[in-house]
């Protein structure tokens, strides 16, 4: 019967991979070996495997460090071995299967895949960095109180920022290839820079609202919402472009980045926090007149309103007594 | 008896001149006045001081509300103790108090020496001669003669405009005619011989309520006087028909009292400027004091106008924005003394849709002094795309019915031209 005998890291990903279909496979690091490794720890005759009747079997050769299966039973005489066995020799790992070993269903292109695949060409991450880097020049720009504006300032203030938002993805990247995964530098960055502009357009919509409606409206949980739900597609898409999981087990591990993430902007809301706030908190976004398409409130309406203002405020005397 | 004794005296004392008069003065009423402490309980050390002075012959002294302030808040944390010109010290207990003018009367319980001071029953001639008695900076009873200068111009709770040294620690100690009798209680200080005092019919009146006074918790008296007070103050300015005047190009209301008192500034003179801005701020230079942390009675109005012809409107309403998000009351106030804000938001416009905005108000509530809020507004215009108006007020210590009232009114008189 054919023996396949895959060479693999502690982390069990794959390093090689052999076929035999001989009746004996010898393994050591001596060069007479059919598979040859070049572990220190490993003698020179360590392992002999053999094909009699249907079964294979192993045998260490008395070699220094010995040979264990992956569930610590050491190879002290010969054993039956079965596919996908795993025994370790030195500080080596193999792994051997049979011809007829199952294999997982082919997974067929997703659109998800394609998606990805589109993002990560590069006219679209540059588009994507572009107009996050425009945007960014714009708010600076329009933000900026003095009349003589340093635009080298900006610049060096757009490009840090930029370079700053690339080095996540980056990162992601950088982590794929430290587990021999392929890097994807590409479609890390284009996901990554479509969801980070997404947020702009968030931020846009949140002042659209804060200005056109009145504070009786409560729609702060939605853009909350919305801003959870961008920073956990992008973990998601980060994971699903780095490494082969399980769709449970990326969802897990995007939905604690997340949970990390906001908690601790929470936590941190939390104990910067007064005891007490002589200053009134409120919202004082203002966009161009065009943008004003709610519309205005009488003077009667607004006051008839604060009604409520001085319900609540009573309440907090009474609550805090 | 007494007064026929007081007419003698004072017959004799014409007589004599000024410097001779003031040591007459304090030779006869030293035994009256008193120094005033409040005795931190924790470490019996003194923690503030004042003047006081004897008004009857069974031991009622009167002196200023904020030199005994922190027994007024926190009787627990302190005592109130006297020292008399003997060197004689003992507890006083506080009977009443009138926050608007800054006055109290304890009781000196034990033994009270029967002489006091008589409370004049005329105003004092302008340029008349008085005489400020008191304690300043713990140096020991002193009199500091002064001229009477009237009332105090523009101002809604009256004081007595005295030139002569009042100085802290005097606080509370009596100014009396050459007659010695009581024309004024020494409250304050603006400096190189300007001092203001609070004019006598006060006492009287404190006085003379003062039955029904004692009957009352001191939180109370202060809730009913701050309530009496704003009553006062919004009636007369709702009352008034405002007037609207020019402010650049936008029309602002003038409430026509003259305790509200306008400033102006403007960056015309800076060439640099990206923005022409001009403010006008108009402020009532008076409040009511309750503690070091709290005060309160006071009203704040603030318009700023806003030009940026050369620059893009999109470019200008973001600097624009960062102009109004900063807005705070204008009295003070701590944890104990009231609430946090709260705030609405909407875009308003006025009865004849000359203006829009997006108006802000925000509301917080007295703790201890129920029914009586803070307001703060602040409204910036929307309606134009290179210019722009704040206008913005805070009201301090009002009911809800004038904080309302008022923010109509205001926000109805706000225009542009």
């Amino acid at each position: 019967m054919e023996l396949i005998i895959e060479e693999i890291s502690h982390g069990k990903k794959l390093i090689g991979r052999h076929k035999f279909a001989t009746s004996s496979v010898n393994i050591g690091r001596g060069f007479h070996n059919d598979i040859i490794l070049s572990d220190p720890h490993v003698c020179a005759e360590h392992l002999s495997l053999q094909c009699e009747g249907g079964t294979w079997f192993v045998e260490d050769l008395e070699s220094l460090n010995g040979s264990i299966f992956a569930n610590k039973q050491s190879i002290t005489r010969r054993h039956a071995i079965e596919s996908g066995d795993i025994i370790q020799l030195g500080k080596s790992q193999l792994r051997f299967y049979f011809a007829n070993h199952p294999v997982i269903k082919s997974v067929a292109f997703s659109e998800l895949e394609s998606l990805v695949e589109r993002f990560g060409r590069w006219p679209m991450i540059i588009t994507m960095i572009a107009l996050f880097s425009v945007i960014n020049f714009a708010l600076l720009y329009l933000n900026n109180p003095n009349k003589e504006i340093v635009y080298s300032q900006i610049f060096i203030g757009v490009i840090s920022v930029t370079v700053g938002y690339a080095l996540w993805p980056l990162l992601c990247s950088l982590m794929a290839f430290l587990n021999k995964h392929e890097p994807r530098v590409g479609s890390q960055l284009g996901v990554s820079f479509v969801i980070i502009n997404l947020f702009w357009f968030t931020d846009f919509f949140k002042a659209l609202f804060s200005f056109n409606l009145s504070s009786q409206w409560s729609w702060g949980w939605l853009i909350a919402l919305i801003s959870i739900a961008l920073t956990f597609s992008l973990f998601w898409f980060n994971l699903y472009i780095a490494f082969a999981q399980s769709a449970k087990r990326r969802f897990k591990i995007a939905a604690g980045i997340t949970v990390l993430v906001y908690g601790g902007l929470f936590l941190n809301d939390l104990s910067d926090k007064p005891e007490f706030n002589p200053y009134p908190v409120y919202d004082a976004t203002i966009l161009t007149p065009v943008f004003s398409v709610a519309p205005a409130s009488t003077t009667e309406a607004f006051i008839k309103q604060s009604d409520e203002l001085f319900i609540d405020a009573e309440k907090q005397v009474d609550e805090k007594k | 008896m007494k007064r026929f004794v007081v007419l003698v005296f004072s017959v004799y004392s014409f007589i004599l001149g000024a410097t001779e008069q003031a040591q007459k003065i304090f030779q006869d009423m030293a035994p009256s006045l008193y120094q005033i402490r409040l005795i931190d309980k924790a470490t019996s050390e003194k923690s503030s001081i004042g003047s006081g002075f004897q008004i009857s012959d069974n031991g009622y002294i009167a002196t200023n509300y904020h030199v005994i302030s922190g027994y007024a808040q926190h009787p627990e944390k302190y005592i109130i103790e006297y020292e008399n010109d003997q060197g004689k010290k003992g507890h006083l207990s506080l009977q009443t108090v009138d926050v608007i003018n800054d006055l109290a009367i304890v009781l000196l319980a034990e033994n009270p020496q029967t002489q006091h001071f008589m409370i004049s029953e005329q105003t004092p001639e302008k340029g008349e001669e008085l005489y400020s008695l008191g304690n300043p900076h713990d140096l020991g009873m002193i009199v500091v003669p002064g001229t009477y200068n009237g009332l105090k111009k523009e101002a809604f709770n009256d004081r007595i405009h005295f030139t002569g040294s009042v100085n802290p620690g005097m606080s509370g100690g009596p100014v009396v005619n050459r007659f010695g009798e009581v024309v004024g209680i020494n409250v304050a200080s603006s400096g190189n011989q300007i001092g203001f005092l609070i004019p006598h019919d006060k006492l009287a009146a404190l006085i003379n309520n003062f039955d029904a006074q004692v009957e009352k918790t001191i939180d109370q008296q202060i809730t009913e006087q701050l309530k009496a007070n704003q009553n006062r103050l919004l009636t007369e300015i709702m009352a008034n028909d405002w007037q609207t005047k020019s402010f650049a190009d936008a029309s602002i209301p003038d409430t026509g009292v003259n305790y509200i008192r306008c400033w102006g500034d403007s960056n015309a003179d800076k060439t640099d400027a990206l923005l022409f801005k001009a403010v006008t701020n108009c402020q009532m230079e008076e409040y009511v004091y309750i503690s070091e942390a709290f005060t309160t009675g006071s009203i704040d109005m603030e318009f700023h106008f806003f030009k940026g012809e050369e620059i893009s409107s999109t470019r200008f309403y973001q600097i624009y924005q960062t102009q109004i998000n900063r807005a705070g009351a204008s009295n003070r106030a701590g944890k104990e003394d009231v609430s946090e804000f709260e705030c609405q938001h909407n875009i308003t416009t006025d009865s004849d849709e000359s203006i829009r905005n997006k108006a802000i108000l925000c509301i917080r509530a007295f703790k201890k002094y129920r029914g009586l809020y803070d307001v703060m507004y602040l409204s910036a215009s929307i309606d134009h795309d290179k210019q722009a108006l704040v206008s913005h007020f805070t009201l301090s210590g009002v009911d809800k019915n004038f904080a309302q009232s008022f923010s109509k009114k205001f926000m109805e008189s706000v225009k542009w031209n």
